[in-house]
Order: structure tokens, then sequence, then C-alpha cells
């Protein structure tokens, strides 16, 4: 599991609005980063990372609530939250199969069909999920995403009384994506920046 | 389960404080649930605790190091083991009901398979097929291939493995939980806060 990037110069004695601005802009970059290879069916670490970057990206959103406009927030956590979900479907099939793996391996093999035909079904399942997954996870809807949580963000440095950030190019997500394929750009410890 | 909204947060005044007051009320909804969740029938109450352990959690992860003392950090990982108890704990709730479904499925199917062998040997012996050895033979052949075929045990084996693991994290969560209190877990949380 990727560690979470560090917040640089976060403070507890700076005002709540600003901390949620510089943990937002970090966890946006690290969705992005993460967004890799994600539909890779025999690499589910790829997706594993994204999801995880996905959780704290959403507990962000949720923990500094009263930071944001209210409706653009409640916009963008659905948004995050399909996501999650979109990205939990597949993860949930990923990890049943290599556990009913694991299993039936130690079963005697008169023992092994039923398993075998579960981890079939599951297969349906895993690919289905990555399918579904796939639209929430295009160059040019998580390059929207992005700019929007990076637009929330400046709200909420505003609201904790600075002036906005200077927000990344998320033009650049959809560039990078075009070449890497899954979508997002190279690593960094600025992300999109 | 809905989260208890949070009062007097105010964008504006330090992070530090606005983050107490949130712990303090994630850290009132998991204590909230400690009488019921540790009933082991009460499933829903284990599963709406697990999500109170991951509110507190994700107030903590974002906050402990900056905003509180190292006992926060401490708070953190312990919020994160119980959350990811709890969470085992719910996968077999959902899976051992599944799996005992398909249990009956496949053994409906089986008997209805069962039915149609014993019944194609009825229907040749009407028509004045001999009971040879060479029938027997057959008829046991086809009763073999649908037996390997059978996927049943399989199923079982999975499903009481399900169930011992669930009894297993069960234990370990009551321990989990017992612990939490002799170590004082909320009041040395409270204690850091500052408000």
């Amino acid at each position: 599991m990727a560690k979470a990037r560090p917040i640089g110069e976060l403070s507890g004695k700076e005002p709540m609005g600003l901390g949620a601005a510089r943990i937002v802009r970090v966890r946006t970059s690290e969705l992005a980063d993460h967004s890799r290879e994600v539909l890779e069916l025999g690499e589910v670490d790829h997706l594993h990372d994204m999801r995880v970057a996905t959780r704290r990206l959403r507990a962000a959103l949720e923990v500094f609530e009263p930071c944001f406009p209210g409706k653009a927030h409640a916009s963008v956590l659905d948004a995050v939250k399909d996501l999650a979900d979109a990205l939990g479907e597949r993860r949930d099939r990923d990890v049943a199969i290599v556990s009913l793996q694991e299993f039936s391996q130690g079963l005697a093999a008169p023992d092994r069909p039923g398993v075998r035909s579960l981890v079939e079904t599951l297969r349906r399942e895993q690919i289905e999920a990555n399918e579904a997954l796939r639209p929430y996870v295009a160059p040019e809807r998580l390059a929207s995403l992005c700019e929007r949580l990076y637009e929330l963000a400046d709200e909420a440095a505003n609201r904790g009384g600075q002036a906005p950030a200077e927000a990344p190019a998320p033009e650049r997500l959809t560039e990078a994506s075009a070449e890497n394929g899954a979508g997002t750009h190279e690593n960094g410890a600025g992300g999109l920046q | 389960m809905k989260a208890k909204r949070v009062k007097k947060l105010d964008p504006e005044a330090p992070l530090a404080e606005n983050a107490a007051r949130i712990v303090r009320v994630r850290l009132s909804e998991l204590r909230s649930f400690g009488p019921k969740a540790l009933d082991p029938e009460r499933s829903r109450d284990q599963h709406d605790m697990r999500i109170a352990a991951k509110r507190l959690r994700y107030v903590l992860e974002v906050t402990a190091e900056t905003c509180f003392g190292p006992y926060a950090e401490t708070a953190l990982k312990r919020t994160k083991d119980l959350q990811d108890l709890l969470g085992e704990i719910h996968d077999r709730d959902v899976q051992v009901p599944m799996l005992a479904e398909h249990l009956e499925t496949l053994r409906e199917r089986g008997d209805e398979a069962a039915r149609r062998l014993v019944a194609q040997e009825q229907r040749a012996r009407a028509n004045g097929a001999a009971a040879s050895e060479a029938t027997y033979r057959s008829f046991r052949r086809r009763l073999d291939a649908w037996s390997r075929a059978d996927q049943r045990p399989g199923i079982e084996a999975l499903l009481a493995r399900r169930r011992r693991e669930r009894d297993a994290l069960y234990a370990r969560f009551l321990g989990e939980w017992a612990r939490l209190r002799e170590d004082g877990f909320r009041g040395r949380l409270e204690g850091v806060l500052g408000i």
C-alpha cells in the first residue's frame, strides 16, 4: 500500500481552512498519481493504491466539510464517493479471488470444483467491475475532478484567511495520461503542480 | 450510520482546536457502541462500530501528528487495528450467508441431478433393459462423474472455515476492546486534545 505523502508546513496553529486546503491539494495529487494502469487486471496493486488514495481524499473532504462551500463540496464528495465505490467493486473481487485461490490450494482435489467455480464467477464479476470502473478513471474525467478539487481547496484557503494558491494545471493530467494510457502524470511530490 | 454533526467548527480558528472538537465527538460515537457491539449476535452494531472507528481514524490520520501529542498517533494505530478487525468480521458476516445460500442452491441442483439419473435408469428398465453387470457399470460411471463434478464439498469446507474465522476474529475483538479499556484509551486520547 502506498504511504500517504506528508503534508508540508501543516501546523495545528494555522486556521483550519488553510490546513484543509493543504491536505486536499496533496491528496488530490496522490489520487491523480495513482490512477496509472489501474485497469490492469494482472497488477492489482495499482488499483489498491488508487483506492487508498481515494479513501484518504474522501476522509479529508468529510473531516473538513465546514471549510468548503456546501453545494460544491457535496457535488465533489459525491463524485469521489462514486469513484471509490467503483474502485471498491473491483478491489473486492481482486481480494476474494486471491483468498479463494489460496484456500483451494489447501483442499484435496475432489473438494476443489466448488471453489474453482466460485473463482470463475468472481473473475467474470471482476471484468464487469473493471468495465464499470473504466469511465471513472478516464483521463478527462479525472482531470475535471482534480480541477474541481483544487478549486475547493482554494475556497478552503480563502475561508481560512489566505488568498487562493496558484492552482495546478489540470491540463497536464490529460496530456500525460494520453502518453501512459491509463490516466496520470509522472509521479512527483507536487503531483499535478 | 449518519455521523453526528460537530458543533462550533470554524475555518478561521486553529486547526488543532477544531480537530480536538471533531475527535471528541467521534470518540464518543465509537464508545457509544461499546455495550451493544460486544454481543456476538449483534453484527449490525459491530458494523456501525466499524464505521465509527473509521471516522475517528480519518480525523486522527490528518491531525494526530500535527495537532496532538504522541499518544494521538498511538490512538490512531489502535483505532485502525480495531477498524480492520471489525472489517474482517463484517466480511465474514457477508460471506457466510452468501455461501450458505450458494450451498443450498447446489444441494437442490444435486438432488435434481440424482433424481434424473435414477429416472433414466428406471425408464431403461421399464423399456426392457436387463439389469446386467454392464448396465450397472454404466450407471456407476455416470454416478462417479456426477460426484467428481460435485461442488458442494469445497463450498462446505469454505463455509466452515469462514465460520471458524468469524468466531476467532470476534474473540480477538473482545480482547482488543478490553485492552483499550484497560489502557485508558479514551482518557488518554481526551487528555492530549487540550480542550
